[in-house]
């Protein structure tokens, strides 16, 4: 939605990403390593996460789902989808040490054409795309009205939901 | 005074035109067409945020009413 600017400077004519450039990308990251850092200063959680871990070659590591953004450039919401089509975790760390298996690479790749066949068939007109409209969660109304330590309870609920949409979703992969 | 619509409860989030998977777990209503969900969200939302609003206004009314209330039958006895 509107909560960020709209990157209107990476428009640009669809093509599907080939096989060997996501190959490329998910297996040669140390080089972008270089360039990311200075463009991606934003990605606090992963520094915090990764910070124990990190030694003196002062190597950060880097998330499947942060990796995967950059090779394809849809965006971080549509590469955790991908990455969950796949099967596999948006959250696992990837370095030098730890990259990912022919197999996962397979599996993304697949689900990479998925949501490029589907994206392909709506850029042409050959498919109308649906809809759908999230709702945020549920306020439990009943007993708030009286006590004022349920208008605590709800501000925090709300503030808490997301954070807890996420817990959720990781509980429901695991 | 009571304002528990049935529609105040359902407040709508974001949209989008392909179901992410990190979102299935959430509540969603499913549309033919985006312009279809579009139209949906947008009449909808300015009247959900002000209904929102105006309930939490209500009860943060109501909290400082039984606060005082609390407080003078404290002082009476």
């Amino acid at each position: 939605m509107s909560r960020h600017r709209y990157p209107i400077e990476i428009c640009r004519v669809f093509e599907r990403t080939t096989i060997s450039k996501l190959q490329e990308s998910l297996t040669a990251f140390a080089l972008k390593d270089h360039d990311a850092k200075q463009i991606e200063p934003k990605e606090q959680n992963g520094g915090k996460k990764g910070g124990k871990s990190n030694d003196s070659t002062g190597a950060k590591q880097y998330t499947l789902k942060n990796i995967l953004g950059d090779a394809l450039g849809y965006g971080p919401q549509l590469s955790e989808h991908i990455i969950l089509d796949a099967g596999l975790v948006p959250t696992t760390k990837l370095s030098e040490d730890k990259k990912l298996d022919d197999n996962e690479i397979q599996l993304l790749v697949q689900a990479v054409i998925v949501f490029e066949d589907w994206l392909e068939d709506i850029i042409n007109g050959q498919k109308v795309p649906e809809g759908y409209i999230l709702m945020q969660k549920q306020i439990l109304a009943n007993d708030t009205t009286s006590e004022s330590g349920g208008v605590k309870k709800v501000t925090i609920l709300l503030y808490a939901s997301s954070f807890l949409y996420c817990l959720m979703a990781m509980d429901f992969m695991y | 005074m009571n304002f528990r619509l049935p529609g105040c409860l359902q407040m709508y989030d974001e949209f989008c035109s392909i179901l992410l998977n990190q979102f299935k777990s959430r509540v969603y209503e499913k549309f033919e067409t985006f312009d279809a969900a579009l139209d949906e969200f947008y009449s909808k939302i300015e009247s959900q945020r002000s209904e929102q609003q105006q309930k939490a206004k209500e009860d943060s009314a109501s909290v400082k009413l039984n606060k005082i209330r609390q407080d003078q039958v404290c002082g009476i006895y």
